[in-house]
C-alpha cells in the first residue's frame, strides 16, 4: 500500500496545495503519461469504450436492458451502490439552467423518466420510454408519441399524456423564475406551446416548426425529463426543485437525503421496466475532495466515481488491479484553444492557421493523457470525421513540416520573427495546464504566449465580452447530436461561440443539415461543415477527452455506454455481485 | 449600576455597531469581488453551461441583481432585522433552514476542536515541563513545531490517505447528524476535530510548558518541596493549575480562528458544516447566503470575545478599575 500513498500524494495533493484547488469545479487535472495514441472510427484501432483495465469482464447484459446475461450469476433486486461525487446536486429540474451540471444530473435521472430515451448501452440510439412508440408523418414535422399504460408517478398516480404536454411547455416556455437550460434546443423545433398536443391520455402529439432530424434525440436527452403536472405546479418556491422534492416515474424513488453529505435513491418497487431496477438503493455521497473520494475508492467505502483523472485511474489501475476496473471511453468534449476573430492578430487567417498548425495530438496526449483523434464533432459517434478524412485535415499531417509551414506563415503574415501574444484561463488546475501546454506548443513555431489566470467568475466574464486573444479552455456536450453541438458553438449568435465566428454561410449549412432527414446526406453536409470549421481555425481542438470511470469489481453494468457524461445515467440494470 | 455593569453594556453597544459594520463590509466585498451569480453559476459547471446574454440579463432580473447596491443593501438588512436573511440563489431554499443544521456540525467540530487542544495541549505542556530538556520534552516540541508549521487541510489530506493507504481505515466518510447516531456522529467528526486541534494544541502546549517551568522555579513551588510535598503533587496539584490559566486564555481567542479553520477541514472531510456552505457560496456568489454567513461568524466571534470579557470584568480587577 505504501506505493500507493506516496503515487496519491504525488498526484493529489500537488494539485491540491491550496483550498481554492480543493473547491474548484471538478475538472481533470493533468497528467504526464507516456501513452499510445488511439485513433477513431476504425472499430479495430478505437480502444472498446467498455474495455477495462482488468481481466475481470462484466458479464454482459441483454438488449432489453432487463439484467444480466451471465446466468451463472444471482441476478436479484439487492444491494447498495454507493457513488462519490464533489458537490450537491443544485436542483433536479434537469431541464433548467440550475440543474445543467453532471453533478445534478447523476443523482436526479434515476428519479425520472423521458418520453423517448437515448439509451444506456448506446448514446447514439434513441430507444422507447414512457412512449413505447412513436411515428412521424411523411413530411417528418408531426410526430405522434403512443404511451405505455403501465408507468406510474412515484405516489401512485398513472402517468398522462397531459403530464408529458405539460413538461414540453415548460420547456418551451419556462416559468417564470426560471431560465432553460441545455433543455432549450427543443424550442427551435417546437416553438409554441399551441404545437404540443393531447388527443387522448395516452397520445402526444408534437408538431415541428419544420423537418428536424435532431428532434428525437434531443427529446431523448435527459434533459428533457418528465415532471407531474399537479404535484410540479404545487411546488413552493416554483423556481427550484429539491432532490428530496422529486416526483418523478423512474426506478428510484427519493430517499433520506443529507445536504453536504448524502442523496438517497430508494428502489420503486413500480417501475413499469419489469424486474428493474437491479438495486434496492443508490447513495450518492458528497466529497469535494479528489483525495478523499479516491480514499473511499480503495476502502470500499465507495463502489465509484463518476469520473477520474489521468494519475488517478493509474494508480487504481497498478495497486488495485483485480479490485477496480477503470472503464474508458471516449468523451463528447475536450480541449481547445480559442483565438478572438474579432482583434489582430488573429483576425488574420493566416496567422490563425499558423497557430493550428503549431499543435500536436501525440504531444497533448504525452501531457494531458490519452485522448482521441477528432475533428468539430465528438469522434467515434455517428457524425464525427472518419479517419481517413482527418488525416487529410491540416493538423494532423507530418509536425515538423507543419510547424516549419507555420513559421513560413508567420513570416508571410508579418511576423518573421515570431510574435508574442497572451493566453487567459481560468484559475484551476486543468485549465491553468490547458494554457501552459498551449503555450509551450504555441513557442514551437515563434510565438510567445504568456499565460494568464484568471478567478473563474472573472473568466466567463472575460470570453463573453471578448476581452482576450486566445483562451484555454474545455467543453462536454450533452449529446453526440450535431444542432446541440454546432449551433451554441458555431452559429453567429452561439452561446459558447467565444471566438466571435461569424460566416452566413457556415449558418446556412448548419440550417440545413439540421432540416436533412436522410442520415447520409446529412453526414455529407456534416463533413463539409466540419472541414469549413475546422479550416477558419477559431476553436482550434488540440484533444477530445477521455474519461475514466473506475468501478469496483462486483459492480456490473456500470459500463459507459458512449460519449455522453449526462445520458444513460438511469442505473436500472446496475447489480452488485 | 456598577461599573463592570456600564462596561458590559458598552461592550454589547459597540458589539452591535460592529455587526452593522460588518453587514456593510460583507455585502461591499461581495459586490467588489468579479463577476455575480449569474456568471458564477456558468463558472462552476465551465464547459457545461452557458447561457445567451439575454437569459443572462433575465437571470440577473429574477435575482434583482439588476437594482442598485444601495437599494440591494436595503432590501437584505431589512430582511435581516425582520429575521428573513432571505433565499440562497443557489438552491432557491430559505437561507434560515439551510443554515440551520451546518451551525451544528461547525459548533461541535470547534468545540471538540478546542476540548482536544485544550486537553492535549495543557497535559503535555505540563509534562514536558516536568521533564525539562528530555526525551519527551523534545518531542513533544518538534510535534509541536511540526503542527504549527503544517497547513490544517495538508495534516488532513494525510490523514485521510495514509490511514486508508496502510490500514484500510476511511476516516472522511461523511456525516451523520448527532442526534441521529451520537457514537456514528463522534467516529466521523473526531478525525477532523483532531486534525484541526493540532495548531491550537501546539499554541496551548508552548504556552503551558513555558508558564510551567517559570511556575516550578518560583518561590511558592521551592516552599512545597521543602515542605516535603510529592513531585507529583506539586506538579498537578500546585503548578498546574497556576500554569494552565494563560493556556485556557490562548484557547479562547483560538475558538475564534478554529471557527474559520473549519472552512477548510470540512472541505477535506466532507462535513457539511458552515465552512463548506461559505466556501461554495462564495464560489457560487450566492450574495443573500456568504452575506449571512460572514455575519454569523462575525456574531460568533464577538459572542467569543464579549465572554472573555465578561469574564476577565470578574476575575480581574485591573479590567474593571479600567473600565
Amino acid at each position: 500500500m505504501a506505493p500507493f500513498l506516496i503515487r496519491a500524494a504525488m498526484s493529489l495533493l500537488l494539485p491540491a496545495v491550496t483550498a481554492v484547488a480543493a473547491c474548484a469545479p471538478d475538472s481533470p487535472p493533468p497528467a504526464t503519461v507516456q501513452a499510445t495514441r488511439p485513433t477513431q472510427t476504425d472499430a479495430a484501432q478505437v480502444p472498446d469504450p467498455n474495455s477495462v483495465a482488468t481481466a475481470e469482464a462484466s458479464p454482459a447484459t441483454d438488449s432489453q436492458g432487463y439484467g444480466p446475461n451471465d446466468e451463472s450469476s444471482e441476478a436479484k433486486p439487492r444491494g447498495v451502490l454507493r457513488i462519490a461525487q464533489a458537490r450537491d446536486p443544485t436542483s433536479c429540474d434537469l431541464p433548467m439552467a440550475q440543474a445543467t451540471s453532471y453533478q445534478s444530473v447523476h443523482p436526479c435521472n434515476p428519479m425520472l423518466s423521458q418520453i423517448v430515451r437515448i439509451s444506456t448501452d448506446d448514446h447514439s440510439a434513441v430507444i422507447p420510454d414512457l412512449a413505447l412508440s412513436w411515428e412521424t408523418s411523411s413530411d417528418g414535422a408531426e410526430w405522434k408519441f403512443t404511451l405505455r399504460p403501465d408507468a406510474t408517478w412515484h405516489n401512485g398516480r398513472p402517468v398522462s399524456a397531459d403530464d408529458l404536454k405539460f413538461s414540453l411547455d415548460r420547456v418551451i416556455t419556462p416559468p417564470e423564475g426560471l431560465t432553460i437550460g441545455r433543455a432549450g434546443v427543443i424550442a427551435r423545433y417546437v416553438p409554441s406551446t399551441d404545437m404540443v398536443s393531447t388527443p387522448d391520455t395516452a397520445t402526444l402529439l408534437v408538431q415541428t416548426d419544420f423537418p428536424a432530424a435532431s428532434f428525437l434525440p434531443n427529446l431523448a436527452s435527459v434533459y428533457v425529463s418528465i415532471y407531474p403536472r399537479a404535484e410540479t405546479e404545487e411546488l413552493s418556491p416554483p423556481s427550484m426543485m429539491q432532490f428530496s422534492t422529486v416526483i418523478g416515474s423512474g426506478p428510484f424513488t427519493p430517499g433520506p437525503a443529507t445536504r453536504g453529505a448524502v442523496y438517497s435513491l430508494q428502489r420503486n418497487p413500480q417501475y413499469y421496466e419489469p424486474g428493474l431496477p437491479m438495486l434496492n438503493e443508490v447513495r450518492f455521497l458528497v466529497m469535494p475532495h479528489p483525495a478523499t473520494r479516491m480514499a473511499a475508492l480503495q476502502t470500499r467505502v465507495i463502489d465509484t466515481i463518476a469520473i477520474v483523472t489521468e494519475p488517478e485511474a493509474m494508480v487504481l489501475e497498478q495497486d488495485f488491479a483485480g479490485e477496480v476496473n477503470v472503464y474508458r471511453s471516449p468523451s463528447a468534449g475536450g480541449n481547445t484553444v480559442q483565438l478572438n476573430l474579432s482583434r489582430p492578430p488573429f483576425n488574420d487567417p493566416i496567422v490563425r492557421r499558423a497557430v493550428a498548425l503549431a499543435f500536436s495530438r501525440a504531444d497533448a496526449d504525452l501531457a494531458l493523457g490519452p485522448g482521441y483523434d477528432g475533428a468539430i464533432l465528438p469522434p467515434g459517434g455517428p457524425w464525427g470525421l472518419s479517419e481517413e478524412e482527418l488525416l487529410k485535415l491540416e493538423g494532423y499531417g507530418d509536425k515538423n513540416a507543419e510547424r516549419d509551414q507555420a513559421r513560413k506563415l508567420l513570416a508571410q503574415a508579418g511576423y518573421p520573427d515570431g510574435m508574442e501574444t497572451s493566453i487567459k484561463t481560468q484559475a484551476t488546475p486543468f485549465f491553468q495546464t490547458l494554457a501552459e501546454f498551449a503555450a509551450g506548443q504555441l513557442s514551437t513555431v515563434g510565438i510567445r504566449a504568456e499565460v494568464t489566470t484568471v478567478e473563474p467568475v472573472e473568466y466567463q466574464r472575460i470570453i463573453r465580452s471578448g476581452e482576450f486573444e486566445i483562451i484555454a479552455h474545455s467543453h462536454s456536450f450533452p449529446l453526440d447530436d450535431p444542432d446541440s453541438i454546432l449551433i451554441d458553438h458555431y452559429s453567429c449568435d452561439g452561446n459558447e461561440n467565444f471566438p466571435g465566428l461569424c460566416d452566413p454561410e457556415l449558418d446556412r449549412m448548419i440550417n440545413r443539415q439540421s432540416r436533412t432527414l436522410d442520415a447520409a446526406q446529412r453526414k455529407t453536409i456534416l463533413d463539409d461543415i466540419q472541414r469549413s470549421i475546422w479550416h477558419a481555425n477559431a476553436k482550434i481542438w488540440f484533444q477530445w477527452s477521455s474519461r475514466r470511470t473506475p468501478v469496483l469489481s462486483n459492480v456490473h453494468a456500470m459500463e459507459p455506454g458512449g460519449s455522453s457524461l449526462y445520458q444513460g445515467r438511469r442505473l436500472e440494470r446496475v447489480w452488485i455481485d | 449600576m456598577s461599573a463592570s455593569a456600564h462596561y458590559l453594556i458598552r461592550r454589547a453597544a459597540l458589539s452591535v455597531l460592529t455587526l452593522w459594520l460588518i453587514t456593510i463590509i460583507a455585502f461591499a466585498l461581495l459586490r467588489i469581488a468579479p463577476g455575480d451569480a449569474v456568471l458564477a453559476a456558468m463558472a462552476r459547471s465551465p464547459g457545461e453551461m452557458s447561457l445567451s446574454a439575454a437569459a443572462m440579463e433575465e437571470r440577473r432580473a429574477d435575482l434583482g441583481l439588476d437594482r442598485s447596491y444601495a437599494a440591494q443593501y436595503l432590501s437584505w438588512l431589512g430582511g435581516l432585522l425582520r429575521l428573513d436573511p432571505g433565499a440562497s440563489i443557489a438552491t432557491g431554499l430559505p437561507i434560515g433552514p439551510e443554515v440551520a443544521p451546518r451551525i451544528a456540525v461547525t459548533i461541535q467540530l470547534a468545540l471538540l476542536s478546542a476540548l482536544t487542544a485544550g486537553l492535549a495541549g495543557t497535559l503535555a505542556g505540563v509534562a514536558a515541563a516536568a521533564w525539562k530538556d528530555g526525551p519527551f520534552d523534545a518531542a513533544a516540541r518538534t510535534l509541536a513545531l511540526a503542527a504549527l508549521s503544517a497547513p490544517a487541510f495538508w495534516l488532513g489530506l494525510i490523514l485521510v490517505l495514509a490511514l486508508a493507504a496502510w490500514a484500510n481505515i476511511f476516516v472522511a466518510a461523511g456525516y451523520r447528524p448527532i442526534w441521529d447516531d451520537p457514537a456514528a456522529n463522534l467516529t466521523r467528526i473526531m478525525p477532523a476535530a483532531t486534525v484541526l486541534a493540532a495548531r491550537p494544541a501546539a499554541l496551548v502546549f508552548r504556552i503551558v510548558r513555558i508558564s510551567t517551568v517559570e511556575i516550578l522555579e518560583s518561590d511558592f513551588i521551592r516552599t512545597a518541596r521543602a515542605r516535603g510535598l510529592t513531585e507529583t503533587r506539586i506538579l498537578w496539584g500546585h503548578a498546574f493549575p497556576a500554569a494552565a490559566l494563560p493556556g485556557i486564555t490562548a484557547l479562547g481567542v483560538q475558538t475564534v480562528f478554529l471557527l474559520s479553520g473549519a472552512v477548510v477541514i470540512e472541505q477535506v472531510f466532507g462535513l457539511p458544516g458552515l465552512g463548506r456552505s461559505l466556501t461554495e457560496g462564495v464560489l457560487t456568489r450566492d450574495y443573500p447566503l456568504v452575506q449571512f454567513l460572514v455575519l454569523l461568524f462575525g456574531f460568533f466571534a464577538l459572542l467569543t470575545n464579549f465572554t472573555m470579557d465578561a469574564v476577565y470584568t470578574r476575575l480581574d480587577p485591573r479590567v474593571r478599575l479600567a473600565a
